[in-house]
């Protein structure tokens, strides 16, 4: 059991190792065409959304929850003021975190 | 003395660290509920470095998964990261491959974003990059670390907002890359589809298909609407 973690965990690290590292090493030996880069330039937002979008909305065991008890919800509001207005990763993360202590301290 | 450029990466991976170090702590809590060691926990830190890829992995241990569910589940989880590192190809075009190894090794969600928002208005600097990452990095592991040693002593986190670190970061970091309003939209149709996806039931898979989706529609709304 205990080598079959450290087997599991090897395999894990090596397949991550590889996504992260051969596209970046095979396509820098040439210019990519222009439609590809920019493909290329939405990838960072449209990650970032997919990923937030539902941790926000989701709760209870529904895709979308809106109730005053969806804490993250509530504290998404001024964080993406903040985050909006600064594009500051550490202001935004004081204003989330602060928020949902907040909240959390009230109800 | 320490270089300039390896201060300003240490500088800029202090609020990436603010967010990991309660990620770490809980990861490590939760792994060590899953039943695995703190030297596995450390080493699955100091080798997968990946805030969801690792909480999926533990789930997925202590549910009995087999191995080869498991790397996969993984693999779609992080296949953002082929996208990422096709991204940055461009940036490491003069850095010799040992480096680029070891800068793509520190890949994340956060140190991407950083880095690639940093290179837009600076030059490519290894000493940045590297020590963005690796500062990062170590923050990850020592926490997730930490959790897993004092986990059981820790009082419930949640209270102190810990829990919407990384909402938060995830917030920042999309309003980093939003660069113009075309990028806004893309992003507003990239959570719709990913909402959709796991409404269908692709919780594994609904952020690479839906970034795919989104960047492709990106594509083509820049060819009909021109300008802007």
């Amino acid at each position: 059991m205990d080598t079959g973690i450290i087997m599991l965990i090897l395999a894990l690290g090596g397949t991550s190792f590889l996504i992260r590292f051969l596209p970046a090493v095979f396509l820098n030996k040439f210019a990519l065409p222009k439609i590809v880069e920019e493909w290329l330039s939405y990838v960072p937002v449209a990650t970032m959304a997919a990923i937030v979008v539902p941790e926000l909305l989701q709760g209870e065991g529904r895709v979308i929850y809106f109730s005053w008890s969806n804490l993250n919800l509530l504290s998404a509001i001024p964080t993406i003021a903040v985050a909006a207005k600064t594009k500051n990763l550490g202001y935004s993360l004081a204003t989330g975190m602060g928020t949902m202590a907040l909240l959390r301290f009230i109800i | 003395m320490i270089p300039n450029q390896v201060k300003l990466g240490i500088k800029k991976a202090l609020p990436i660290g603010m967010g990991y170090f309660p990620l770490g702590l809980a990861f490590g809590v939760i792994a060590e509920n899953a039943g695995l060691t703190a030297n596995q926990v450390g080493l699955m830190s100091v080798l997968l470095f990946s805030g969801s890829g690792q909480f999926i992995a533990v789930a997925l241990i202590s549910a009995g998964a087999s191995f080869w569910t498991i790397i996969f589940t993984i693999l779609l989880v992080n296949s953002r990261y082929l996208l990422f590192s096709a991204t940055i190809s461009r940036f490491v075009k003069k850095l010799p491959a040992g480096l680029t190894a070891l800068i793509c090794h520190g890949l994340t969600d956060e140190t991407f974003v950083v880095s690639t928002t940093h290179f837009q208005q600076n030059d490519v600097d290894a000493r940045f990059w590297l020590s963005l990452n690796i500062t990062s990095h170590l923050v990850w592991i020592s926490s997730s670390i930490l959790g897993a040693v004092v986990g059981v002593f820790i009082p419930n986190l949640d209270k102190f907002g810990l829990n919407f670190a990384l909402p938060a970061m995830f917030i920042a970091l999309f309003f980093m890359t939003a660069a113009h309003l075309k990028a806004v939209y893309c992003g507003i149709i990239a959570g719709l589809i990913s909402l959709l996806l796991i409404h269908w039931g692709m919780s594994e898979a609904n952020v690479i298909l839906a970034t795919v989706f989104a960047a492709s529609v990106g594509v083509v709304l820049n060819k009909w609407i021109p300008g802007s």
